[in-house]
This record gives C-alpha cells, sequence and structure tokens, in this order.
C-alpha cells in the first residue's frame, strides 16, 4: 500500500477542511465514513467546539440506520437529520460508497449544511471510489482455501522445531 | 497444488509494540519481512508503521503464515479493517505499563471487537517488566475484554514471550476451527 491510499485519504480530508471553512461560524465538524460507518477522513471546528479524537467509527449507527429503513417503505437512506440540545447532525449518504456528515450549530445552518451536503457528494464519491479501487488492488488479498485445525498444528509444530519455547 | 495462507494481524494502539512483536518474532522464526514500511516521527519514537508491518513464513509448501501488523494510529482506522479482511485471528496489543496508556487503547479494541466479533484473538499486555505494570486484571477491566478471551503478558522485546503470544493465539484458531468443524 502507500502513497496513494495515504494520498486519496489525505485528499478527503482536505475535502472536510474546505467544507468547515465554507462556513465556520456554523458548522463545528466533519466526517466522511465508508459504507459500514468507519470514519475515513473528519475535521472539527475548534473554534466552536473542544471535542476529543474519540469518534471516529459509527458501524453501530450505521448498521442500525440501514435495518430501520428496511422495515420502513422508503427506500435507501439518502438524507438524516437528527437534533440534539446542543447541535445538529445531518447526514447523507454518499451513493454505495459512503456517508458525508455535518454537525451543525443550530437551526440556522439546516438549509446551508444542505447545500454543502449537495455540493460535495459528487467529489467525495470519485474520491471514496478511488479509495476503495486503490486500496483493494495494494494490498495482498487472502484467496480463501480453507485452513484446517491440522495445518494450525503443523504451524505450532513448525514454531517449536525453530524455537525452544 | 493451491497454497494455504494463515493471515494474523498484529493491532494495537501507537506505540504498543506491534513492530517490535514482529521484529522479535522475525528474529527466531524464518520470518521474511521485506515489505515495511515506515516513516520518521518526532516524538521519540524512532520509527512508525504508516502502513503496516508484513511478515511471511513458509511452514510447508503449501501452507505459508502471513503476518499484518496495522498502523495504531486512529486516523488510520480506514486501513484496519482493510488489512484485517480475511484475517484468522489477531493479537490485540495493550502498553500496559500504565492505566492511562492501557486506556488509549480502549477505542481500537471496541473497533476489532464490533468489526470482527467473531474472529478468535487475544491481548497481549505488553510492557509486563516495566515496575509500573499493571495487572491482567486491570487490562481486561478497562478493556472490557470478555472472559473467554485470553489476556497474556508480554514482553515485546523477549523471544520466548514473543513466541508464547503466538503460539497461544494459534492454539485459539485451532480450537475455534474445531468448534466450526463440529458445528457444520
Amino acid at each position: 500500500m502507500g502513497a496513494e491510499v495515504q494520498r486519496i485519504i489525505d485528499e478527503i480530508k482536505l475535502s472536510t477542511e474546505e467544507i468547515i471553512s465554507e462556513s465556520p461560524d456554523q458548522i463545528r465538524a466533519v466526517y466522511v465514513m465508508d459504507r459500514e460507518g468507519t470514519v475515513i477522513a473528519y475535521t472539527t471546528n475548534s473554534i466552536l467546539i473542544n471535542t476529543s479524537n474519540t469518534f471516529f467509527a459509527a458501524p453501530r449507527f450505521i448498521t442500525s440506520l440501514k435495518s430501520l429503513i428496511s422495515t420502513l417503505p422508503i427506500g435507501n437512506v439518502d438524507y438524516v437529520l437528527m437534533q440534539g440540545a446542543e447541535g445538529i447532525i445531518q447526514l447523507v449518504s454518499i451513493r454505495d460508497m459512503g456517508y458525508l456528515m455535518i454537525i451543525g450549530n443550530s437551526e440556522a445552518s439546516i438549509g446551508l449544511t444542505r447545500i454543502l451536503l449537495e455540493k460535495y457528494s459528487d467529489k467525495l464519491y470519485n474520491l471514496l471510489s478511488r479509495l476503495v479501487k486503490v486500496s483493494e488492488e495494494e494490498l495482498i488479498e487472502v484467496i480463501n482455501v480453507e485452513i484446517t485445525p491440522k495445518d494450525i498444528e503443523d504451524v505450532i509444530n513448525f514454531i517449536r522445531s525453530k524455537a525452544v519455547l | 497444488m493451491p497454497i494455504k495462507v494463515l493471515k494474523i494481524v498484529i493491532a494495537g494502539p501507537y506505540g504498543a509494540g506491534k513492530t517490535t512483536l514482529v521484529k522479535t518474532l522475525s528474529e527466531v522464526l524464518p520470518i521474511e519481512t521485506d515489505v515495511p514500511v515506515t516513516k520518521g516521527s518526532l516524538d521519540g519514537k524512532r520509527s512508525t508503521t504508516v502502513a503496516f508491518d508484513y511478515g511471511k513464513m513458509k511452514v510447508r509448501e503449501d501452507l505459508v503464515v502471513h503476518l499484518f501488523g496495522v498502523p495504531g494510529q486512529e486516523r488510520f482506522s480506514f486501513m484496519w479493517k482493510i488489512i484485517a479482511r480475511g484475517m484468522h485471528g489477531y493479537v490485540f496489543i495493550v502498553d500496559s505499563s500504565s492505566e492511562d496508556r492501557v486506556k488509549e487503547a480502549i477505542n481500537m479494541y471496541s473497533f476489532f471487537q464490533e468489526n470482527f466479533p467473531n474472529t478468535p484473538h487475544i491481548v497481549a499486555a505488553n510492557k509486563q517488566d516495566v515496575p509500573s505494570a499493571v495487572s491482567l486484571n486491570t487490562v481486561r477491566n478497562i478493556l472490557k475484554v470478555p472472559y473467554t478471551v485470553k489476556i497474556m503478558p508480554l514482553i515485546a522485546t523477549n523471544r520466548r514471550s514473543a513466541l508464547l503470544v503466538l503460539v497461544a493465539l494459534l492454539e485459539e484458531i485451532r480450537s475455534a476451527l474445531q468448534v466450526m468443524k463440529y458445528v457444520y
């Protein structure tokens, strides 16, 4: 792996910074996640929030979202809005590639955030598509030939033959 | 003849000792480690893994063990999943020299637990030779390691200790395969 994957991740990170810079007085944080909810890049607005780097994956959230919509007659998730006491989350699906999530300050930021979500979707779709393609090409894929308990036994014996435990 | 690949992942937060473990294992086992990708760091650590550590050990003509060390920084969490795809088991290394260092591993351990709930693994409490090291029970409590998961003491620079951890993981994988064989 290497440089190419890292370069694409850096580009995604730059996009999250650009989104914040569109409205630094209203946008608190921007996250780009893959289709399972793993954060690929994010930027927080240090002027508006004092956040630690604890949020970097939300697989349960995304799974819950998917199971919710599968039981409701609304089709795929395109857009989600959640209001909390101190901010508003708006999330869009970047087609089948992932999610873009923006945390805004207040109800006043909803319209602008919605516009930004739309504006950056295509760019992020292209970056995520490239990321998936490159990472799959560059990393060693394990060919799934079944490993048996006997194989493991052979590995353990091999290790024991090379080193005294 | 198809070649069987046993894929083992060495996971753990930044500075926990993943690279050291792979290096120590390669000193005593015939592991080829020809694809390291490292980059300098300014915080006292001489090098850090920005892609992954890689080791390959040929056991039989048709059986190869692949060792992958994942980068510990959270900003590489996207890579954890890619590297871990298809793994047979993983060692989760944690720096147990203090409670604070163990706490740094909580997020990453949760990530692996959530994304790979059925993959055999063990937790290795590294730096147990440091006088301030916390007990294995403390590690279990902080990380909320299930009681079904083994926690091993580790000194990653010590060959015997490193080997025991690897063998312990292999035994866990073997047990899991035996259970699968019995069930299916």
